[in-house]
Order: structure tokens, then sequence, then C-alpha cells
């Protein structure tokens, strides 16, 4: 906002932005809403077992994830999501999260109404605080989980600048991104949620989230869980993970040529 | 005759190409802040100097390391290695600016790509001007050419194209320099100095980049625009003024390069009309009087000139210059109304589109092309343009002649399965603000429906955006098909998880009989399509399609580099957590 070149404008459009920020909240422009799980359960090698109960007798879903396989410097782990749960082995009850959330209920009306007025400037601004505003539904359901839902962190109390810099204990990576960047995962997290029930989002055929301003993750709680990128991995991992989802490599490769070294 | 130039990426200066905008702050005499960084040591910041030029805009950046107090050799080589490592700086061609030939020389030997050396000139004589010349030669770089003899600085029009034409024949005849990388600095010369001998500086300089374009082929014009204003230190408002007015006519004259500072500067056409017009007085020595007239008008309005209540003074002049400043502002209120009275005025409804709209959107273009508009203001002057041509839109039909006065008809779309679209958003405005007529498909859009839509509609380009990672495959699988429905348009790539490497890997090859475009960004989006429709089209695609089979090259070559591990050693080398009761909770659900 400071910058001698792109300062003013910078200014206007935040200005621009802010005003119709408070245009959304008094005349209720758009609807949010979520919807968070929490489950009993245990990693089994690289995939994470989720239960149906405590007894953990039924796995009503089994997570996929990825193992880095870059080499890494010594001392370094290879990391998989999975390690951040405890194995099933150690016979120590570990629980999971997932959520689903969404602030684009209504955006369309508005997208619509604004470019019949011609008004590309307002459209686009309107659909960027859309998307700011799913990303910070989804900060503040994970603030919810942490201090009362899950409670692991009952008495934090952090400002606004501490949770932006993420001081917080536990993480909420997101399928497709770099931690996981399989989309196939939020097959089972939506079905295991109910979350197009629930929410109203839904999944393209190529998993996107429509609404767009939607945010879908996993939620985990060990404080020793942190994001990471998967980085490449091989093909020799993909059979594998087609065998441990029971299918042929040649259905589901596609969802991971983008990871796969090779391409 | 075209100037090509490259940093990490190219910059083709061709005659249609906009002016070229060179960053000046990580420059020790020009900037105080840069000056103590460097002599601090503080290369970080120095960068974060550089980075922002970029980010702003700038074109091509300026480094000068020429002070007394610090060893310019060594400032210079150790800042030129640092942007090296910085692909976002060093994306840009770096001018090497040094009055010191061993600091050029040690320049040159650590900028990659192809740069431009700042300057050299005959003041000491021609055998030092043609070891020179023949050195940045070798080194493959740009020259700026000063001009400045063995007699001294050119400070008149016949000097400045007396020695601008002696150094074009040296270089070309005895060095043989490509006239397309010889930069002309005829010298810009502060005005208003009080000083009767000054009162044509600038309107000499103008003269002389006329001659020089007119007369020596190939060759650039190029100048530091602040020094004219040099009188009116601490007065921005008169600078501001002055400068834009100044680049307004040295523009139209030939200048097509050159060190600005985009802070400070006025749209030309926002300039008070007063201000003006004692500004140009004395630019263009109208009257024996300008200076004094300009001085004591420059006293009332000292300060920083800022005085922004809501100015409606704009209403007072021309409907044209209102339509013009209405979309340079982006300001929609009188829109319809200026229109209005507009079309009364031609006798066509297109032609107000034609006329005085796109004249207003050139502008537009022009100042977004060389970084002095953002990309938010872009998109509030189409929304101007945009009301404007709905309004015209019903009277346009009325008379039913069809006839398209467009530059190019354009299908965007974002790919099946995916519904992400505020950038292909952007890029449609930005196609639009550029005279494109723009099809958009929407989100979630069957190859099918896009291939038919191409059709019907007989587009020349189709742009396709996607964010997530499975919109890349079905990017491939539409180039598959716009072969097999044998088609021969331009393919545009473009969203956040496509690349060049991507497209140039993945998409290309499938699309034989047409040409696949990665666009990185909405600000490339008019130069790609432009260079894909226009009359050197030809050479546009050759010269992608062998950059896009070195790109393949260098994958193939490439690809395995990185070494990846067994998934089993990998798994054998996971995080092991010592999991403890006491540090899971259970969820009180």
């Amino acid at each position: 906002m400071t910058d001698e070149i792109v300062g003013e404008e910078a200014t206007k459009l935040f200005a621009d932005a802010q005003e119709m920020l408070q245009k959304i909240v008094n005349e209720n422009w758009l609807e949010a809403r979520a919807v968070v799980g929490l489950f009993p359960a245990n990693s089994v090698g690289d995939d994470i077992e989720i239960y149906a109960d405590e007894s953990r007798n039924e796995v009503i879903y089994k997570q996929i994830t990825l193992r880095q396989q870059t080499k890494k410097t010594a001392g370094q782990p290879n990391l998989a999501l999975a390690d951040f749960i405890a194995p099933k082995e150690s016979g120590i009850k570990d629980y999971i999260g997932g959520f689903v959330v969404t602030t684009g209920i209504g955006l369309d009306e508005h997208v619509q109404r604004f470019e019949a007025d011609h008004d590309d400037y307002n459209s686009i601004l309107i659909k960027a605080l859309a998307d700011r505003l799913a990303e910070a539904l989804a900060e503040y359901m994970h603030q919810e989980v942490r201090r009362k839902h899950w409670g692991y962190a009952a008495d934090e109390t952090l400002t606004n600048e501490e949770l932006i810099k993420e001081t917080y204990r536990g993480i909420r990576p997101a399928p497709g991104y770099p931690a996981c960047p399989d989309h196939l995962e939020k097959i089972g997290l939506f079905e295991i949620l109910d979350a197009t029930e629930l929410t109203g989002v839904s999944l393209t055929e190529s998993l996107a989230m429509l609404p767009a301003s939607s945010v879908s993750g996993w939620y985990f709680a060990h404080p020793d869980a942190k994001y990471f990128g998967l980085g490449k991995i091989t093909k020799e991992q993909v059979e594998n993970v087609a065998h441990r989802k029971s299918t042929d490599f040649e259905v589901i490769s596609k969802w991971y040529n983008s990871v796969v070294s090779d391409y | 005759m075209t100037l090509k130039l490259s940093g990490l990426e190219p910059l083709i200066v061709t005659p249609h190409s906009n002016f070229v905008n060179v960053g000046e702050r990580t420059n020790v005499t020009g900037s105080k802040a840069f000056l103590r960084m460097i002599k601090e040591g503080d290369f970080e910041a120095a960068l974060a100097v550089a980075r922002d030029q970029v980010e702003g805009g700038a074109q091509i950046i300026d480094v000068n390391m020429d002070e007394g107090m610090i060893d310019g050799k060594e400032a210079m080589v150790k800042f030129l290695n640092l942007i090296a490592s910085e692909p976002d700086i060093s994306r840009v061609p770096i001018m090497i600016d040094s009055s010191k030939w061993e600091i050029i020389e040690a320049g040159l030997k650590c900028i990659q790509g192809k740069g431009v050396v700042n300057s050299i000139s005959l003041k000491e004589g021609e055998a030092n001007f043609i070891y020179q010349a023949k050195t940045i030669k070798r080194y493959g770089a740009a020259v700026i050419v000063m001009a400045f003899d063995e007699n001294g600085q050119a400070d008149s029009y016949e000097r400045r194209i007396e020695i601008c034409k002696r150094s074009y024949d040296i270089l070309v005849d005895v060095v043989d320099f490509s006239k397309e990388d010889i930069i002309f600095d005829p010298n810009i010369f502060p005005v208003a100095t009080g000083m009767e001998e000054h009162n044509n500086n600038a309107l000499d300089f103008f003269r002389a980049t006329k001659w020089i374009r007119e007369n020596l082929p190939g060759a650039h014009v190029s100048g530091g625009v602040s020094n004219v204003s040099f009188s009116f230190r601490g007065n921005n408002k008169v600078r501001e003024a002055m400068h834009s007015s100044f680049l307004y006519h040295a523009i139209s004259n030939g200048m097509d390069m050159g060190i600005v500072n985009p802070t400070m500067l006025e749209v030309y056409s926002d300039i008070d009309k007063e201000l003006l017009e004692f500004v140009e007085d004395v630019l263009l020595n109208r009257r024996s009087n300008a200076t004094e007239r300009l001085l004591e008008y420059a006293e009332t309005v000292k300060g920083d000139g800022k005085k922004r209540e809501i100015d409606l003074s704009w209403r007072n002049v021309s409907v044209q210059e209102r339509l013009s400043h209405a979309l340079v502002k982006g300001l929609v209120e009188f829109i319809d109304e200026d229109v209005e009275e507009c079309r009364m005025l031609y006798k066509r409804p297109i032609e107000v589109i034609e006329g005085p709209l796109m004249d207003g959107m050139n502008i537009v273009g022009d100042l977004f092309g060389s970084g002095k508009m953002f990309l938010p203001q872009v998109v509030k002057s189409a929304r101007v343009m945009k009301k404007a041509v709905a309004y015209l839109l019903p009277f346009i039909e009325a008379e039913k002649d069809g006839v398209s006065s467009y530059a190019g008809r354009i299908l965007m779309a974002t790919v099946k399965g995916d519904v992400h679209d505020i950038g292909k958003n952007i890029v449609g405005v930005v196609l639009g603000c550029n005279n494109y007529e723009v099809i958009d498909m929407g989100v979630m859009v069957p190859a099918e429906k896009i291939i038919q839509k191409a059709i019907e509609e007989n587009v020349d380009v189709i742009g396709l955006s996607g964010l997530i990672t499975p919109s890349l495959d079905e990017m491939v699988h539409l180039a598959k098909e716009m072969e097999r429905a044998n088609f021969s348009i331009p393919l545009l790539i473009g969203g956040a998880t496509t690349s060049k490497v991507h497209t140039a890997v993945k998409i290309d090859q499938y699309y034989t009989k047409g040409q696949t475009v990665h666009v990185l960004d909405a600000s490339r989006s008019v130069t790609v399509v432009e260079s894909l429709l226009g009359p050197k089209k030809d050479n546009f695609i050759k010269e992608l399609k062998a950059e896009y089979i070195r790109v393949r090259e260098h994958h193939e070559k490439h690809r395995g580099a990185k070494e990846l591990l067994k998934l089993a050693v990998a798994q054998a080398n996971k995080l092991k957590i010592d999991f403890k009761e006491s540090d899971i909770t259970k969820p009180s659900f």
C-alpha cells in the first residue's frame, strides 16, 4: 500500500474491496456453510484407516497418502501424511478430522448482476473476495475445532498475526495441494462427511469443488505434524497405490500425471 | 527493424512496440536510498529495489554504480551476479550503466541473455570508440551511443545529427555492428533554465530524434527524461506535467526507449490545460516569455499539487476528450450521456467506437503496456468501454451492415471439470480492451462444445484456462480434438498449474496443424495474440516452434536427472514419531 509505484492503486483496490465486503456482510450477499467431522483413525503403512466408531472395527474409509521419494539429506525423513497418525500396531488410539467449507452460495446471482451491467471489475472483485472468505472460514473452523470440537488446544489464544503465521498446533492439508496432490482423496473425504448433502458443495468430473469458493481438507493434530511438499514420485508408487486401492494402474494413473517424475 | 534483447525472457522491440520503459532506481547517481544500500553492503535491500521495478513494469533495468565512495566495479559485479540468481528479476534485460569502461566490461561478463551497454561515445576518439564497440559486439550486447565527441557533448540539432551520423557510420561500416542494436541518446537537457541558449533544448532533441529515425535505418532513440525538468526540482506538479508532455512529443518523433520514473508522470490527457499550454510553450519554444510564464504559474502550484477534491473540471472539454478521460480514469458516471452526445457528432454510431473510444483505449493500452497503468485500473477502463459499447450496440444493429471492426475474435473457456475463472476473465478484459472480440463460454466447458462453437463463430484463436492439475489432461484432450477437426488456429494455454514446459512437452505435439502457446499471465495475452494474428505471425510461430522443440529436448535430457528413491527405501525413511497417549486428545464429540 505504501509502494511508491503501485501503492496508490493498491490502496484504491483495497478500499473498493472493503466497501464490497461491508455490503456482502450487511446485505447477506453470500451464505457460508461448513461441515467438519472427527474420526477415530490409525495408520497402516502409508494408509490411514478411518473407523466408524471407537471400537475401531469397521473401516469407513481407507485414506491413501503419498510418500516423498526425493533423496533427502541425512536425518531428513521421506514424509507421508500417514506418518502423523499413530500406527495401528502401537495400540494408541488416534484421530483424524475432515472438513468442507464454502462461501460461494449466492455468489452466482451477484456475479450475473454485475456481468449484466458489463461490470467486470466488480464481478472479478466479488469472486476474489468470496475465495478469500472461503479461506477465512476454513481458518475459523480449524480454530473452532482446535479449541472446542476436538479441543486439543482448548486454551489457545492467538492474535490474528499469530494465526496468519500458523503458530498453532496441527495442520489442515487439502487434497490437490502440495502435501497431498491426489485429488481422488476428495471423493472419500466428501463421502464420510456427507459433504455434498450438508453444504451443497459438489465435485466435478475433474474433482474441482463447485462453487469454486470452497475449501476442503484433513485435520492432523499431532504437535509434529507439519506441511510439506510431496515433490515427484515414481510410477512404482502409483502402481503400489493402485494395488492398495484394489484397482488397476490404468484406471487411476491419469490422476497422478502431474506428480509422476517421468511425465 | 527489430531490437531483440533478453534477460531470461526475450524483449522484442519492433517499430510497432510500445515505448520501452527502463527502470532507473538501481542507480547510485539517481537514488540516494540505493546508494546508501550499496555503501552499507545491504544487497538484499538493493535486490528488492530491482525486483520492485520489474514487478512495477520496468522492461529493462538500468544498473549504475558510478560513485566515488564505492568500488564501482566490485559493486557492479556483485550486484549483477546476485540478480542472475533471482529469476524474477533477471527475466528482464539489464542495462549496464557506467561512464567507466572497466565497469562496463566487468558487467558484460556477468549478465545473462542480451543486455544493453549505457554508454559509449566518440569522446575519446575513434580508435577507442571502435575498440569498445567491437568488444561489446563480441559480448553480444546492444549499445547506447551518447551524442558526444572529441569536442564535447552535442547541444544543438546540427551537432546532434552530425555526431550520431558519424557514430552510426563507424559502427555499421567499420565495426559491422547490427544496425538494430544501436540506440542513440541524443542528450536530454533541462529547459526553462533562464539561459537563452537552453530554450531549444527539448525541441532540438525532438528534431534530432526524428532525423535519426528517418536517416539512420534500424537505430533506436533513448534518453533520461527527468533531466528535462531539472529547473523545477521540488515542484512535482510541474515536473510531472513536463515529463508527460516531453514524452508525448518525443515518442511521436520516434523515441522508443527511455529512463522514466513512472511515479513522476501525469497522464498526458489529464494535465491541466493551462499548465500544459505553459509547459509546451517552453518545450517547443513557442514564445519568448515562455519560461517566465511557466515560472509564474509554477509559483501558484507549489507543493505536491494534490488538491484532489472531486474535480469536475474535466467536464469542460470536448466530448471526445471527455470520453478519453473517462476511459483512462475508469469513470462511468457520465458515459451514457457523453456517448450519446458523441453519437450525434458522427455519421454512424460505429465511428464513435472506431474513433474516440478506441483512441481512449489505445491510451489505456499504451499506459498499461509501458507499466504506467495497473491491472485494476485497466479493468475499470474496460468497464467504461463495455458500457459505452453496450449503449451504442442497438444503434449499430439498427444499421445492420454487420461489418466487424474488431482486430480478431477469441473464444475463451475454462475446461471441462474445472470451475476457476478469475484469471480467464482478466485475460478476457485485457483482450477486450485491445479491440478483440471475446466470446467467453464460461466454466466447465466440454471439448466438443468448444470445437463446435469455434466453428460456428469462425474464431481466430481459442484460449483455454484451468487451475487444477486434472485440467492439464483436458487441455491435451482438446488439442487432440482440434487436430482431428482439422483446425489450424492458435491455441492459448493459461492457468495456475499450466507451464511452458507442460505446454511444449505435453500439448504442442498433439496439435501439429496449428500453434499452441503458453501464456504466463494476462499482461502477456495481448502481445501474444497480436503476434499470432499480426503480419509477422509466420516468423513468430517459427520462433515459437523452435523454442518449444528446445524446451522438449532440454526436458528430455534432464528428466530423471533428479534421482528418486525406491518406494520401499522412502518408506523405511519415514518420519518416526514417538507417539504418546499424552500427545493425543480424544475429540469431545
